[in-house]
């Protein structure tokens, strides 16, 4: 005997708490958080976060950037260190090269693009030769939006290409750069490596000559903010950077990085469970629904989420 | 052909296209607006292909068809977050 008429049954049940989470047995409808309206709510929510990181670094700059720790000491240290295992000669910093990867940096904020060539046409050895480095063999590489400098070498590593440059037997010379500013109207963390030889090797003296007058604090055009540490660098004995000028640090109140990888987890993960569970428990309580495939739902979400966790993190190379 | 040949002919569209679009994401070389489009483009083309696939069943109604659309529209702004760092 029934404790209620079946049609307030029906009711309560409509309004039980756990079909927020599994479909219901006789609406036949799927989890009231995967209906038309939660997922209207979410992208809404996600909608207005995207317009938050797109627009706060205009009206507020240095709320939101990166918890970077990336090195040029350390991205030398990793690279040379990844020539020994093949029992190549480490590579030598200099220091035209390593103006030449900061003026490739403040030029990608500037003219705001993320590519070897720029819209101007202005392609890597044009910033090599433009700081006197006659070279016979150059290369570069790039990378954005790395947490520490081994995840860069790494990158730069397990990418064929990339690799071909960090283990090339015909560099002599590196420089690096590490600039932080807004690219696309977003928080970036550019690194930017060059590759060389000269087409005359220096004289001895030269070679030998060691400079560490470089600047210790952030330096900045504009919006890039290098984040350059005092290493050692070898070719000019007073490495300047024109145009350059020191400004303070800015630290960031967020980690726009951390944030956008767990809102993308959160959510992401958030569905395709619910959507998970809805195929499970139809399956079990032979539910048939009036809805969509959830298993190719399922399957698209997953794909995409796969594709930009394989492809963003832990940060772009190119 | 029968039911069953028309379902894995639909799903394996389904599959091919999802796979190809993933392709073209992850070697993708460009930058933020590529991967975008080619996103955009995945979300029309399950779309469409949520809609044809309802329609040859003959079950198509203005709420599935949106559901399809959302879910979509979900997994873009998912990937547009993702690539704003």
């Amino acid at each position: 005997m029934r404790a209620y008429p079946l049609e307030q049954e029906n009711q309560i049940q409509k309004y039980r708490f756990v079909y927020h989470f599994i479909p219901h047995k006789y609406h036949k409808k799927r989890a009231r958080l995967l209906s038309h309206g939660a997922l209207i709510s979410y992208s809404l929510v996600l909608l207005v976060f995207a317009v938050v990181i797109r627009f706060l670094p205009i009206f507020a700059p240095g709320v939101l950037g990166y918890a970077s720790n990336i090195e040029v000491n350390e991205l030398l240290r990793y690279t040379n260190e990844r020539r020994a295992r093949v029992g190549l000669r480490p590579l030598s910093l200099n220091a035209d090269l390593t103006e030449a990867a900061f003026r490739k940096a403040n030029d990608m904020f500037q003219v705001d693009y993320w590519a070897h060539v720029s819209p101007t046409g202005a392609k890597p050895w044009d910033f090599i030769l433009g700081e006197g480095y006659d070279y016979i063999y150059a290369g570069e590489n790039l990378a954005k939006n790395f947490s520490t400098s081994e995840e860069v070498v790494q990158a730069w590593y397990d990418s064929p290409t990339h690799r071909e440059n960090l283990l090339s037997a015909n560099y002599d010379d590196i420089g690096f750069a590490i600039v932080n500013g807004v690219l696309n109207g977003y928080e970036t963390t550019l690194v930017v490596q060059m590759f060389g030889r000269l087409r005359e090797p220096r004289q001895i003296a030269a070679v030998n000559e060691i400079s560490e007058g470089f600047p210790s604090t952030q330096v900045a055009i504009t919006q890039p903010e290098p984040v350059e540490s005092a290493p050692k660098v070898e070719g000019r004995s007073n490495p300047v950077l024109p145009q350059i000028t020191q400004v303070e640090q800015t630290k960031s109140f967020v980690d726009v990085r951390a944030v956008t990888q767990s809102i993308t987890i959160a959510f992401g993960g958030f569905v395709t469970t619910l959507l998970s569970i809805d195929i499970w428990y139809s399956k079990r309580h032979g539910i048939l629904k009036l809805t969509g495939h959830t298993l190719a739902h399922l399957a698209f979400l997953l794909v995409a989420l796969a594709s930009v966790m394989l492809s963003v993190f832990p940060g772009t190379i190119l | 052909m029968n039911e069953k040949s028309h379902k894995l002919i639909e799903y394996s569209v389904l599959i091919f296209g999802v796979v190809i679009f993933a392709l073209f994401f992850l070697f993708y070389k460009g930058g933020f607006s590529g991967r975008l489009l080619i996103t955009a483009s995945a979300g029309v083309f399950y779309t469409l292909w949520g809609v044809i696939h309802h329609w040859l069943e003959k079950r198509l109604t203005l709420e599935i068809a949106l559901e399809y659309i959302l879910i979509s529209f979900f997994t873009f702004l998912l990937v547009l977050i993702s690539l704003s760092v």
